[in-house]
């Protein structure tokens, strides 16, 4: 596992570990990101003009008085089980999440199934 | 404040930013070029997965004999067409059991319509035209009422293809969702000629005919 820590600047790295970290949990077939994608592209083409790096990853990883929320957005495998699968991707992202400080708020984790893929469809 | 984020705010779910016309312009020019919103777009994919079940059955209806299309029956295809991009909105988040305080884990109510549409698209002469979640699907298990409308093909067993349909809908439901149903309500409101097994087996055996003759 690789060893985050609780850094402004490792919340990009912690983003993009957490993108490899989700697709590889059996039964996930993809990810998609957590905004409407002309925002997402929107956003990232201003990243470019302005010189900022484009945010490659599709997890969202924010952090607020010291507590992390990570949301992922999945489409799941039909020959699976939506729930099950969901439980796996939380309890991957969680091992990856640095340890919360007393003082912080808890971390929160949104794994959100947002398709379901039949056999031999995903294109 | 310590606010720093990645990848976005708190903003509706990834979501296909692409409307039905362009969905269905994109197929028509076979995904050419690849469009990086549409393929990674789970949702668009949904979306695309529709649309190729509808054009599968209108498409006989429309090589039989185009001009004897009417108006009805383009109505009909673009009903379909329509409740296709409108369901394909995330919705509302439906909480699988094992969510709680620090874990939401959730389906979304688009991603439920799929699976009821899907269903529709492994039973035999069932096209599955609008699905309607009724009740707070967010509480969970909140018994809630699935209301399906569909058309039938010509010639079918209205009673067998509800049947099968009823149970390929319940199947998926228990496998991907925490759902507790309690009511599945099937509105039969059309009959459409199916385009399925019997022509791909026709066809089928027009072509070996075709080649055992060379």
């Amino acid at each position: 596992m690789s060893d985050l820590t609780d850094t402004s600047d490792d919340l990009g790295a912690l983003a993009a570990t957490l993108d490899r970290v989700v697709l590889s949990v059996p039964g996930v077939l993809g990810i998609a990101a957590a905004e409407p994608a002309l925002l997402r592209a929107a956003k990232e083409t201003v990243g470019v003009i302005f010189g900022a790096p484009a945010q490659g990853s599709r997890v969202s990883v924010r952090r607020a008085k010291g507590a992390v929320s990570v949301e992922a957005n999945i489409a799941v495998d039909a020959d699976q089980s939506s729930p099950v699968v969901a439980q796996a991707v939380h309890r991957a992202i969680v091992e990856l999440l640095p340890a919360a400080s007393a003082a912080d708020a808890a971390h929160a984790v949104t794994v959100r199934v947002i398709d379901v893929v039949p056999g031999g469809s995903q294109d | 404040m310590n606010d720093d984020e990645t990848g976005s705010e708190q903003l509706a779910p990834g979501g296909c930013a692409h409307g039905i016309d362009a969905l269905s312009d994109y197929l028509d020019h076979d995904m050419q070029p690849a469009d990086p919103t549409i393929d990674d777009s789970p949702e668009c994919q949904r979306v695309l997965r529709s649309l190729r079940r509808v054009r599968s059955l209108a498409a006989p209806l429309l090589a039989a004999d185009e001009a004897a299309v009417t108006t009805l029956d383009q109505d009909w295809i673009r009903g379909i067409m329509e409740n296709i991009g409108r369901e394909a909105k995330a919705g509302r988040d439906i909480p699988f059991a094992a969510a709680d305080d620090s874990a939401a884990l959730v389906i979304t109510e688009g991603t439920v319509r799929g699976l009821v549409r899907g269903a529709g698209d492994r039973t035999p002469g069932i096209l599955v035209g609008r699905c309607v979640l009724l009740g707070d699907v967010a509480v969970p298990g909140e018994p809630i009422t699935l209301r399906v409308t569909v058309s039938i093909g010509w010639g079918r067993s209205v009673a067998e293809a509800v049947a099968q349909f009823r149970e390929e809908v319940a199947t998926s439901l228990r496998q991907h969702t925490d759902l507790v149903v309690a009511g599945l309500d099937i509105v039969i409101d059309d009959l459409h000629f199916d385009a399925d097994e019997d022509d791909a087996e026709d066809d089928a055996e027009t072509a070996e005919g075709t080649a055992d003759h060379e």
